[in-house]
């Protein structure tokens, strides 16, 4: 009798323990799938290459001023494109905000979608984008072969395609300024130039 | 026999006490999220969420305190039952309406709503049906600690199933 009461309440120890462990290897499962989930911009394969010239465009914004496509000499563009109806373009509102704010010396921030104007007044007084230029041209669109939002273009001061992607977060849209700054477009790029040098 | 019956009431009351008191904890502790997460589910009026939620966290902590108590413990595994459907058809009603990408926000891990959260609610309500079940008898000192300890290993391995669940998302995105 002893010993089966010995062996029960070891087997009992043996069980929480290994219950104890099997739980702190789920968890750090579930760490290692966060870690490793690419926060890179999706880079999609359609649309001009990446280093390719922009071709020129001449744009309306919503208020009437013109707008081109590239074509300042000094000075880079981020053409953001949203919807009124996705929410992760709202949420990445405050982000572009930021970095409206903390890139001004080089970059200008350019919204753009396509559609009627009206739902789109609506989006940019109900989330005050009065300050951001607000294009509507399907042909912008079409020229980027943009089939999913939130997307992202960040044309260089020479007018070529420095980056580019479907942004979720706004890691993603850093690492767009990460691409321009590293000179690696991509992270397969980045992958592969490791492999070169190993 | 009759007392493994009671031992087991006793394992089950602390499973579902923990998970209706952790529930009730992450309404209340996250309380915008949790309006967040539950206006996902488009089942009610945005604006009348907040209250909506406000009285599920207090059943959920009358629940508990029912649970505990012996003289209220069928009321309580009712009432818990109740709870336990209750979330299970919300989800269902929004997995039917193609919304597979929101978070279920039941507490813990996160985890989007998908057909194994709902299976698990219907496992919990048939675990709290059967405490509302089971008659009343009295345990010893021993059976209790038993009890309660066979209930916590039980809290461990719904916590490991939660955690499997929650990274269901992260097999999807990649697939």
């Amino acid at each position: 009798m002893e010993l089966l009461a010995f062996s029960n309440i070891a087997l009992w120890v043996l069980v929480l323990v290994e219950l104890g462990i099997i739980l702190a290897l789920t968890r750090q499962i579930g760490i290692l799938f966060e870690r490793v989930t690419p926060v890179g911009a999706m880079i999609s394969d359609s649309g001009p290459d990446i280093g390719a010239k922009v071709p020129s465009l001449a744009l309306t914004a919503l208020d009437g001023a013109a707008l081109t496509l590239g074509g300042s000499a000094d000075r880079a563009q981020l053409v953001f494109f949203l919807s009124t109806t996705c929410p992760i373009c709202k949420a990445l509102i405050p982000a572009l905000r930021s970095i409206r704010r903390d890139e001004a010396g080089w970059l200008d921030v350019v919204l753009a979608s396509d559609g009627r104007p009206d739902p789109h007044r609506r989006m940019i007084e109900k989330e005050g984008l009065q300050d951001f230029p607000y294009v509507l041209s399907a042909e912008l669109g079409q020229t980027f072969k943009v089939a999913k939002l939130p997307f992202a273009v960040l044309i260089g001061a020479d007018d070529t395609i420095v980056s580019k992607g479907l942004i979720n977060s706004r890691e993603q849209l850093e690492s767009l300024f990460t691409a321009k700054e590293s000179g690696i477009p991509t992270l397969q790029a980045a992958m592969q130039q490791a492999a070169a040098q190993a | 026999m009759d007392s493994l019956v009671a031992h087991g009431v006793v394992a089950a009351t602390v499973l579902v006490v923990v998970i209706l008191a952790r529930a009730a904890w992450h309404k209340t502790s996250q309380f915008l999220p949790s309006v967040g997460f539950a206006q996902d589910y488009g089942v009610l009026p945005e604006a009348l969420v907040p209250t909506a939620l406000r009285l599920l966290a207090l059943a959920e902590a009358a629940s508990v305190l029912l649970l505990l108590l012996p003289a209220t413990r069928q009321i309580g595994g009712l009432a818990a039952a109740g709870l336990f459907l209750g979330y299970g058809l919300l989800m269902a009603l929004a997995l039917s309406r193609g919304k597979t990408r929101i978070d279920c926000g039941c507490g813990g891990a996160p985890q989007i709503v998908s057909g194994a959260t709902v299976a698990r609610n219907a496992v919990l309500a048939a675990v709290a049906l059967a405490i509302a079940a089971a008659p009343l008898q009295v345990v010893g000192p021993w059976g209790a600690a038993l009890g309660i300890l066979a209930g916590l290993m039980l809290t461990l391995l719904y916590t490991i199933a939660e955690t499997l669940i929650s990274h269901a998302r992260f097999i999807r995105r990649q697939t």
